[in-house]
């Protein structure tokens, strides 16, 4: 058996080398499909993580402690008047690397002509570092400094729809627990760029200032926190779940179901572009394989007489097909991980990426797990391609063949 | 006699041959496909995102995109309206105005958008008044003076207020001369859009009441264009722009109003056009291999034809042609299976069910209709037919490089 197959390995491979320029050619369209599956998939994870970064960074965290009722009805009745200890030595270690708590409600912003509803947020400003976007968004004056900071930091864009500029001031209204509606001054001490709903649409204040405007004591809205990694997340939660009582424990997949949703319709993207590509290119290998098959039938025929099982020339044909996709695959994978390589510092989308809930710039990455799936498959794909050539070939009758003149 | 030649060619190889056309079949198929999916959903999201409240293109000062402040309105005067309907004959103009108000139940207070709108008018631009799920939509007659005026909240917003219909509401805000403006309305309706943002924060009241309520004296901030066409591409004459610029006023159509949902569009066909770039190139290539392979294993039988006299540049015509009965059977093909694939989802749609999170943020429903038009149909097959053409060259300069002598000792 090893025998054999040592006599047929090296003619199955010069067999390839009979006709160059068909082998070749076939390799090429192999080539283009694998290299575009490897960069196509590296694209869409680019995405995915940019979309999920984006969403974690966004304030979401990795995830979120509300009252039960706060997520259906954001209001300052629904708050946390005393996180339960076990919840807060939860957060205080490992996994967790940042949490916070948050203020948060809506509010009405009010200048001397304009006015704006928007979400109020108060932070907590050094915590907020590392755990969201707001702690290096600031682009014009300062982040909010301590703790009892008075400021207020706006988005861009409500800063132009409210007439108004950085160092004037603003009145905030916003119900306070006692269901009067609350009313106080805020120098607007930092203006901050961030995606075009965010900037639109909240406003940051210090969580001091917002406990006593809102006349809530120690209550707050919600705890973000972020922990060292994905993994870590899921054993993390039930942990925290089993412990929170009444309160409720969300992960950022519950939140933000959308990003969720985009990012699993990507995966599934790739796979249909595998298969897509593949097909077309299985044509173009079945057919040159085939004629490779016709050509030599004479030979097949010869080979047999001489004594060759049908099986061994199952085996050859299949073995150059393995030569072929193999050597194509490989070429594929590296041009598509050049590819990828080249595209290293990321590539701006625009702001229609916005629209999808996605980042503007992204960062192609390959992740080694899909470019040995991509790799395996095509191989696998082709070979199961190349069986029906193959097959042809040993189900030749020699006398059949060495009777019939070549055409 | 070069057609009837490559013809009986083509069918010497018949497996080789049907299974080229077969390729080129399924590509084109696909190349159709897939665009007329593409460009139903587009509409389909356009649609959804204009059709719910800004219409298809407003006329505004031209400032109001960057500064959409109370202040930046404009008086629709008449020599102005009179001007614009001999421009639109078939068109009609819908007068809307915008600012941000307070509202307070006798619970709860929140920021909220108060539009004012032309209560007779709105049905034929916004989903609103087909989508009310309590109650009515605004009366379009003002009732008399001593009524309470009628407002109307989205869904999410009436229940964190803590109202139903027939509940009162007061608005607190500021009017257009600076003036606080207060009013206190009756809630008629509730309504439910499908967009989480606008269910929230919106309010609807009439022209005429936000009118006196917010000391707007005539003025307002937009006038929605109401095509009864409804065609989102339409293009608008040259004296509309003269018309409006002594006034400060521009027409935006969605495409400026949305700037993020036409870049969206974009990215998507960008990224599209790059698979279907990959896609052509591949079948090229495999093309090419069958097409050179076929001029290949015939070297002797050219080599005699030219011996008896045939010229190099005919054998290239045939075997072009040969490649072009190809290409042409595959595509023909493919247009047809491909039309009638997309002219049966066309009426059933196509359900992306598991995506309906996906969906419900551009306020669509998870069931796509694929658009199938003269450009979806034909553009792809197109494309793919000049690229086969174009590669189906190659083989013939092999032929036309060939020597008799060497070429008839060919294997």
């Amino acid at each position: 058996m090893m025998h054999s197959l040592k006599l047929i390995l090296p003619l199955a491979w010069r067999n390839l080398w009979r006709n160059k320029r068909r082998t070749l050619l076939t390799m090429v369209a192999i080539v283009i499909a694998v290299m575009s599956m490897v960069a196509f998939g590296a694209f869409m994870r680019a995405w995915s993580n940019a979309s999920l970064l984006e969403t974690i960074n966004n304030l979401t965290g990795h995830g979120q402690i509300h009252q039960a009722e706060y997520l259906d009805d954001p209001n300052v009745d629904h708050r946390i008047q005393n996180l339960p200890i076990v919840l807060t030595e939860l957060l205080e270690q490992a996994p967790v690397t940042h949490y916070a708590k948050r203020v948060r409600v809506p509010a009405m912003l009010i200048t001397e002509r304009e006015s704006a509803p928007i979400e109020l947020i108060g932070i907590q400003p050094r915590s907020e570092v590392g755990l969201s976007f707001i702690s290096d968004a600031v682009t014009q004056g300062r982040y909010l400094d301590t703790e009892t900071d008075r400021g207020i930091l706006l988005g861009e864009k409500i800063v132009n729809r409210l007439q108004t500029r950085l160092g004037r001031r603003l009145v905030v209204m916003s119900q306070g627990a006692d269901g009067v509606i609350a009313e106080q001054g805020f120098p607007i001490v930092g203006i901050f760029k961030a995606q075009p709903q965010l900037e639109k649409s909240i406003a940051f204040i210090t969580f001091n200032t917002a406990q006593s405007m809102l006349k809530i004591g120690q209550g707050f809205s919600e705890v973000a926190f972020r922990v060292e990694d994905k993994s870590a997340l899921d054993p993390f939660l039930v942990r925290m779940k089993d412990q929170s009582g009444e309160l409720d424990v969300q992960a950022w997949d519950e939140i933000e179901p959308f990003t969720k949703a985009m990012v699993e319709m990507n995966e599934g993207s790739i796979l249909i572009w595998i298969l897509v590509s593949f097909t077309v290119v299985s044509f173009g290998l079945v057919n040159s394989l085939l004629m490779a098959v016709y050509e030599r039938l004479r030979e097949f025929g010869l080979l047999q007489a001489l004594g060759m099982k049908p099986r061994w020339l199952l085996i050859q044909v299949l073995l150059e097909s393995v030569f072929i996709v193999g050597l194509a695959t490989i070429t594929g994978l590296i041009t598509g991980i050049l590819i990828v390589q080249a595209f290293h510092d990321g590539i701006n989308l625009g702001i229609g990426a916005n629209y999808f809930g996605g980042a503007q710039i992204v960062y192609p990455e390959l992740d080694w797990q899909e470019v040995s799936f991509i790799g395996l498959v095509v191989l696998f794909l082709g070979v199961l391609a190349s069986l029906y050539p193959a097959i042809r070939a040993s189900r030749q009758v020699p006398v059949d063949i060495l009777s019939r003149a070549t055409t | 006699m070069i057609f009837e030649m490559a013809w009986r060619n083509v069918w010497r190889q018949p497996r080789r041959s049907i299974l080229s056309a077969i390729a080129i079949m399924l590509t084109s198929g696909l190349l159709i496909f897939l665009p007329a999916l593409q460009w139903g959903s587009y509409q389909a999201m356009i649609y959804a995102s204009i059709g719910i409240l800004d219409g298809g293109a407003q006329i505004q000062r031209s400032e109001y995109l960057d500064t959409p402040t109370m202040r930046t309105s404009f008086k629709p005067n008449s020599e102005l309206i009179q001007n614009l309907k001999s421009i639109f004959p078939e068109y009609s103009l819908a007068k809307r105005a915008n600012t941000f108000a307070l509202i307070s139940s006798d619970e709860r207070s929140f920021g909220v958008q108060i539009v004012g709108v032309e209560v007779d008018k709105e049905d034929q631009i916004s989903s609103i008044p087909r989508n009310i799920k309590q109650g009515r939509y605004l009366n379009s007659t003002t009732a008399d003076t001593g009524a309470p005026g009628e407002i109307i909240l989205g869904e999410t917003l009436a229940k964190n207020l803590r109202i139903k219909t027939g509940d009162r509401v007061t608005l607190l805000g500021s009017g257009r001369d600076g003036s606080l403006a207060a009013d206190s309305l009756q809630l008629v309706g509730i309504f439910a859009t499908g967009l989480k943002a606008l269910d929230r924060q919106l309010a609807q009241i009439q022209l005429s009441r936000f009118d006196s309520t917010f000391s707007m004296a005539g003025q307002i901030h937009g006038w929605v264009l109401i095509d009864p066409q409804h065609d989102l591409f339409a293009r608008y004459p040259k004296s509309l722009h003269k018309a409006l610029l002594p006034h400060d006023l521009t027409l935006r159509s969605w495409r400026e109003m949305q700037p993020a949902l036409l870049n969206a569009i974009l990215l998507d066909i960008s990224s599209a056009i790059t698979m279907y770039v990959v896609l052509i190139l591949v079948i090229v290539f495999s093309l090419l291999n069958s097409a050179l392979m076929s001029v290949l294993e015939r070297t002797r039988e050219f080599g005699m034809m030219m011996a008896l006299g045939v010229k190099s540049g005919l054998l290239a015509k045939i075997v072009w042609v040969e490649s072009l009965i190809i290409m042409a059977m595959g595509i023909i093909a493919g247009i047809v299976v491909a039309a009638l694939v997309t002219i049966y989802y066309e009426i059933v749609g196509i359900t992306f069910s598991g995506a309906e999170v996906v969906f419900e943020e551009f306020g669509l429903d998870s069931t796509i209709y694929p658009d199938l038009n003269l450009f979806t149909l034909l553009s792809g097959p197109i494309v793919i037919a000049l690229c086969l053409a174009f590669a189906g060259l190659y083989p013939t300069i092999r032929i036309q490089q060939l020597h008799i002598v060497t070429a008839m000792r060919a294997v």
